[in-house]
């Protein structure tokens, strides 16, 4: 930074000079000047030291900006490598065609960072990059396969510009003058003849969502199975669902991410439990649980599950979308069985448990 | 490119005549601020008019080292109390009505004006402070680095200072000693052209260039960029309405009915002035009544007028006892009217500030809470928002049960069953009535949401 400022001092006093001895010079420098800053959008310092160096070249001065961009991004990226980097977004990318979806988050300082078309496009990038990554990624015979990134591999990914987003990490750093973070991905690949796979973003202010790459303060990725209803019951659930106004299966994993992003919970529930004869005492377990909050006084004979209200399991949660129904009910109602899910908060805690590549199905 | 050089040239000749009007604000000591007489580091600050205003810009551009010498220079005059930097940029989170804003404040006096300092860290944190409605801001000073012109994201700077209504913003150009006089030229016009592009009057807003660290370090030749912007602040910012001069609003408490005399209403005086013998209007909880104020008393004794902040007691002519009810409002003849419908910005706290811990989505019914009244409310998110969690802040339309006074930047909380604020809210703007058959949940999602209703039907399937 002293260089830098001893730098500017320097031009200072060589454009007084300038300016002392003819004034034609003066106004095609500060035209050249106006020009590069609004051309590049590099600081004033550094369209300064440009012109310094190449004079009216406008060309050269532009491409020795871009070049020293690089530099001068990795530079303050170490300058600020300490800051407390508390904001950002969480990127939500997934494609039902190639059983892919990347769920991922990137740190800044301030919102007003987090806000900014850069540092959206920086987003959108590595979600691109984690996705080309996964095309090289095979299931092995699974049903499906997660992947946790950690912070360093992920800035060794590879760019469509081929760059790593290590670089393209600090070249933001340079241009909009924060520390930022790439802190976490998680990758996953599904065997897409058995099992289908979902996402959503929430966001409160309206963020632009571009190349199927979603951006919000909350992410959630959902992996479910739905078994095909036999042709028989096929009109007859068809004619079920219709009545109860629900949504094909996509709009259901969709909203069933939304249901993870907002009520939260911690474990799927056992499926097993859904055979007929385990009903009951699941019923009296949701009961019991209300009373014990001492929330709802309805009678122990009253066999309607109530959702806790600190119910952490998914499956016995009331499902956002309709709170008349459990999540259970949905999933029963459409052939449908969630095998695992994921969710994101901004500033969330990172799962260290995640780190060791996990293998299920 | 000429061009530009020549504009440039018009800006400064504007500039230096955006020193005149500082005469206006000589007339604006005669007006007294309660919030003034409160904090003020010094007696004299008593009869000054107290204005709201706050720093934004980049992290690195030198707002709190603007606010830190700004106290500095005050200070040698005995306008300030002097705090340092690192006093300043603590962020401290403090509760405002059960809502944790991270934000600075710092107070300072120009010899005309009081002036409440706030730094926010985040946007979000500036949305709730407009929302919970405790400081609106009367001016924004923006402080850009001229070493490095504008960012990227003080273009969020400027939509920040939109949406939560600052009129006007100040420039302060910092750093400028690090950099020649061309440069900071070119950086003032780009500031006035950005403002110009959203917005705000880039002409004729005032920028002020100076060297902040400077200033803070004792520099002498420095230290009048702060004496420029503190003119600048006390020409340029609007003097804040007297409260006393606009229409008046009662929002009733109770009411009991007096032997022989009638009806007395009982309240506080939110603003204006109401004198023995105003006609006014009742309305409110459906209602609409015409009266005349017959008498005014505080504490029993019968006085000619009432101003702001005053508690007291109304009688009104030709009011039936069982027509009054808590929460109406008097208010002079055709100047408020009820409405049953508007749009509003409205925050969810969070868990830790006593909130939800699940999301609320369209269709959420609870009480809302206002002046004194409540009212059962439906509230509707905007789309394409499905969803808000504690915490979020969000766009909203609110249908009420029963047609209530509303108006424009009216604060209200919304509270769950167990009496905890779960919400708080301010009006944007008041919208055509929907119709109420008997529950708000049979409200068609069309009156509702009339401009976007199609969107709705076919998101919710029905």
């Amino acid at each position: 930074m002293r260089i830098c400022v001893l730098l500017a001092r320097g031009t200072q006093t060589l454009l007084q000079q300038r300016l002392f001895s003819t004034t034609a010079t003066q106004a095609v420098n500060k035209t050249a000047l106006a020009t590069l800053r609004k051309k590049t959008g590099y600081t004033f310092s550094n369209c300064k030291k440009a012109l310094d160096q190449f004079g009216d070249d406008l060309a050269s001065a532009e491409k020795w900006l871009r070049d020293q961009a690089q530099k001068e991004g990795w530079a303050k990226a170490t300058k600020l490598q300490d800051r407390v980097v508390s904001q950002g977004l969480i990127g939500v990318r997934y494609s039902p065609e190639d059983g892919t979806a990347v769920l991922l988050e990137v740190n800044c300082e301030t919102d007003f960072v987090a806000r900014n078309a850069k540092f959206h496009e920086l987003v959108n990038t590595v979600a691109e990059a984690c996705s080309r990554e996964l095309q090289l990624k095979a299931v092995d015979g699974a049903s499906y396969h997660k992947w946790s990134i950690t912070p360093e591999l992920l800035a060794s990914f590879k760019s469509s510009h081929d760059k790593t987003l290590g670089d393209l990490t600090a070249l933001s750093i340079g241009t909009l003058g924060e520390n930022i973070v790439l802190r976490r991905a998680l990758l996953v690949k599904i065997n897409s003849k058995e099992c289908k796979i979902s996402g959503y973003a929430h966001a409160s202010d309206s963020l632009p969502t571009s190349k199927c790459c979603y951006l919000g303060r909350y992410g959630a990725l959902v992996i479910y199975r739905q078994s095909p209803p036999s042709s028989k019951t096929n009109t007859a659930t068809e004619q079920v669902a219709e009545q109860a106004g629900l949504l094909s299966s996509e709009d259901i994993g969709r909203q069933l991410c939304q249901h993870i992003v907002g009520m939260n919970p911690e474990s799927i529930g056992k499926m097993d439990d859904d055979v007929p004869e385990v009903i009951v005492p699941v019923r009296k377990e949701a009961v019991v649980d209300t009373r014990g909050e001492g929330e709802n006084d309805e009678p122990v004979e009253e066999v309607v599950p109530v959702a806790a209200d600190d119910e952490s399991r998914l499956i016995y949660q009331e499902f956002l979308t309709e709170p008349t129904m459990t999540v259970r009910d949905v999933l029963e109602q459409n052939n449908m069985e969630v095998l695992d899910f994921v969710r994101f908060e901004l500033g969330g805690k990172t799962q260290e448990a995640e780190a060791t590549d996990s293998e299920r199905g | 490119m000429a061009t530009s050089v020549a504009l440039h040239k018009f800006y400064r000749h504007l500039l230096s005549k955006s020193d005149f009007p500082k005469f206006i604000s000589a007339f604006s000591t005669c007006n007294v601020s309660f919030a003034a007489a409160k904090n003020a580091p010094v007696a004299a600050a008593r009869a000054k008019v107290h204005c709201n205003v706050g720093t934004i810009g980049h992290v690195d551009h030198g707002k709190t080292t603007l606010t830190a010498a700004i106290t500095r220079v005050q200070a040698k005059t005995g306008l300030a109390k002097f705090v340092a930097y690192d006093q300043i940029d603590k962020a401290p989170e403090e509760q405002r009505r059960g809502i944790t804003i991270n934000a600075t404040h710092v107070e300072y006096d120009s010899p005309l004006r009081h002036y409440a300092h706030t730094d926010c860290p985040g946007h979000r944190d500036y949305v709730k402070n407009m929302i919970s409605g405790t400081s609106q801001m009367d001016g924004a000073i923006l402080v850009v680095a001229a070493t490095d012109g504008h960012m990227p994201q003080t273009r969020e700077h400027l939509l920040l200072a939109k949406q939560i209504g600052v009129s006007h913003i100040i420039v302060f150009l910092n750093k400028t000693d690090l950099v020649d006089l061309e440069t900071l030229e070119l950086c003032e016009i780009e500031m006035r052209e950005l403002l110009t592009d959203y917005g705000y009057d880039g002409l004729a807003t005032p920028v002020v260039s100076g060297s902040a660290l400077k200033a803070l370090e004792g520099d002498l030749e420095a230290e009048k960029c702060i004496a420029k912007l503190m003119d600048v602040l006390d020409s340029y910012l609007p003097e804040p309405r007297r409260d006393t001069t606009s229409p008046f609003l009662f929002p009733i408490e109770n009411a009991f009915s007096v032997a022989q005399r009638g009806i007395v209403a009982i309240g506080t005086l939110v603003r204006g002035r109401i004198k023995k013998g105003d006609s006014a209007e009742i309305l409110g909880h459906g209602s609409e009544l015409k009266t005349v104020i017959a008498d005014v008393q505080v504490f029993r004794q019968s006085v000619p007028f009432v101003e702001a902040g005053q508690n007291c007691g109304l009688l009104l002519r030709n009011v039936k006892p069982d027509q009054l009810d808590r929460g109406m409002i008097v208010c002079p003849p055709k100047i408020s009217k009820a409405y049953n419908h508007f749009k509003a910005q409205l925050y969810f706290l969070t868990k830790h500030e006593g909130g939800r811990n699940k999301p609320v989505r369209s269709g959420y019914q609870q009480q809302m809470f206002s002046y004194t009244w409540n009212m059962e409310a439906r509230i509707d998110l905007r789309p394409p928002m499905e969803m808000l969690m504690p915490g979020d802040n969000g766009e909203v339309y609110v249908a009420l049960r029963k047609h209530m006074v509303l108006e424009p930047q009216q604060r209200f909380t919304i509270r769950e069953a167990n009496q905890s604020t779960v919400a708080t809210g301010v009006i944007t703007s008041l919208l055509p009535d929907v119709l109420v058959e008997k529950t708000l949940s049979k409200v068609s999602d069309a009156d509702l949401l009339n401009e976007v209703a199609k969107e709705v039907k076919t998101k919710r399937g029905k």
